[in-house]
């Protein structure tokens, strides 16, 4: 039993600061994030008998985390209410703008602002830099929706930054 | 903004696979497509290395260092709690025999075959408590749920103490509707409960368990009242036993908390209080009661 745990503890525990950063940036609040990791690692201490050693744990935890997100939101009430994957693509094609002069609030303020559904999407892939698949996976979603958000989220975190530093060339998608 | 045509619509084509193409993403002849475009063009050249910079920028910003060393203590301190689950079914049941086993044996040896009595010896035998089997004749084994008070402690301990509680108290009505289809619960509690008061009432959710969670407060104590279908099985059988109204209340110390449980064949009900709570108790027999009649009532509807 306590051979079963030291490797739960060896394999899953060096993750929990990446779980806690995503999760208080997905929720935009550290206290719930870490409630949500705790509990996170509970669950997943629970179903380790059906984990395979050698596999991605990384990515299983994100996968039982997003869950537990998906269940404190749906008890909150908190879930999208418009549906964002049919949602029309921004008709403007902003250039990315230098990010020299990009002030770090700015950054995560543009961060937060996106919707829940293209934030964790984005932090998934352009931060912890998952595989589209595995974020497939973890969101328990299809391939071409998470493409789909991440187009989405990327187009929209440069107009954000854009918004925050100085104004660049712009183009109407034709 | 200014509003501006790019150099062309073959930047456009490469610019929507451009982060695809920094993220790896891209088949080989998307991949060859887009190397290509821009070896030949210095607008979109210019533009991947500022999408390059953003996501430094984005990792280097979100990837900064946090202290986690608390909350990972409190995990570990959580994952010393006995879990059943990753217990293979086999074990499972081996293991819940195992209780069965002993606690009939522990019972036969200290009181005889003339009643039960619960571990401390002595206590009452529980009204309407079933007679004792022979060991010679044990009843078909009683699934246990081993791990409920562990449970309910824990999702008591995170959800009642830890969570900031609604700013203004529901009403009796609100309760219900928050209570779903545990709504029910409400009516059947006495309003007064010796002067606590029902801060919040919601359903629970705590791994694959669903609780219904009313959280009271008096003279700084908090105390909750859980009710949950069976997920794994019954109340241990080895439990202290209260004298209850016509009723068989179950109680077990778990760490600083005091659980009293009642049972019904698909449902389970539970009081947390913590140890020290003896000035501002909840009235637990009472509420026992009213718990037993709704549990039996709720059974009743499936």
């Amino acid at each position: 039993m306590h051979g079963r745990r030291d490797e739960f503890r060896q394999v899953a525990l060096p993750h929990l600061g990446e779980l806690v950063r995503v999760a208080t940036r997905v929720l935009r609040d550290r206290h719930a994030a870490e409630d949500v990791v705790q509990e996170t690692y509970l669950q997943a201490w629970r179903s380790f008998g059906t984990f395979q050693t050698g596999t991605n744990c990384r990515a299983w935890l994100y996968t039982i985390m997003f869950r537990v997100i998906g269940r404190a939101r749906r008890k909150a009430q908190q879930v999208p209410q418009v549906d964002l994957d049919h949602a029309p693509s921004s008709a403007l094609l902003v250039e990315t703008p230098p990010v020299d002069s990009l002030a770090r609030d700015h950054l995560l303020a543009a961060v937060d602002g996106l919707p829940d559904a293209y934030r964790a999407v984005l932090l998934l892939a352009d931060v912890e830099q998952l595989k589209y698949r595995e974020i497939a996976d973890v969101l328990d979603v299809p391939l071409g929706t998470v493409m789909s958000r991440l187009s989405r989220a990327r187009d929209q975190l440069r107009h954000a930054v854009a918004e925050r530093t100085t104004p660049r060339v712009v183009s109407i998608r034709s | 903004m200014t509003l501006t045509p790019f150099t062309g619509p073959e930047c456009h084509e490469i610019r929507a696979h451009l982060d695809s193409y920094l993220s790896g993403e891209l088949l080989v002849e998307t991949t060859e497509s887009v190397h290509s475009h821009l070896t030949r063009c210095a607008a979109c050249r210019a533009e991947r290395d500022r999408r390059e910079a953003l996501r430094a920028r984005l990792r280097e910003t979100l990837t900064e260092p946090l202290d986690t060393a608390a909350l990972e203590q409190r995990i570990v301190a959580a994952l010393t709690v006995p879990r059943r689950a990753w217990l293979p079914p086999l074990a499972w049941t081996s293991a819940a025999a195992a209780v069965l086993v002993a606690a009939a044996l522990w019972r036969a040896a200290s009181t005889g075959p003339a009643g039960p009595a619960g571990p401390a010896g002595g206590q009452p035998a529980a009204v309407g408590s079933p007679a004792p089997q022979a060991i010679a004749t044990p009843a078909p084994a009683r699934a246990v749920d081993l791990t409920l008070y562990q449970d309910t402690a824990i999702s008591h301990t995170y959800c009642a103490l830890k969570r900031p509680m609604p700013e203004k108290p529901p009403t009796r009505a609100v309760a219900a509707e928050q209570l779903e289809d545990y709504g029910g619960l409400v009516a059947v509690l006495n309003e007064d409960m010796a002067g606590h008061l029902l801060v919040d009432a919601h359903i629970c959710p705590n791994g694959d368990r669903r609780y219904a969670h009313l959280i009271y407060q008096k003279s700084g104590h908090t105390s909750s009242i859980f009710v949950s279908a069976k997920l794994d099985g019954g109340l241990p059988p080895d439990d202290e036993r209260l004298p209850g109204p016509g009723i068989d209340v179950h109680q077990r110390w778990e760490g600083a908390f005091a659980i009293a449980a009642v049972e019904s064949d698909d449902y389970v009900g539970l009081i947390v209080q913590d140890a020290g709570q003896s000035d501002a108790s909840l009235p637990a027999m009472t509420i026992a009661r009213d718990l037993s009649a709704y549990l039996k009532g709720l059974g009743a509807r499936r």
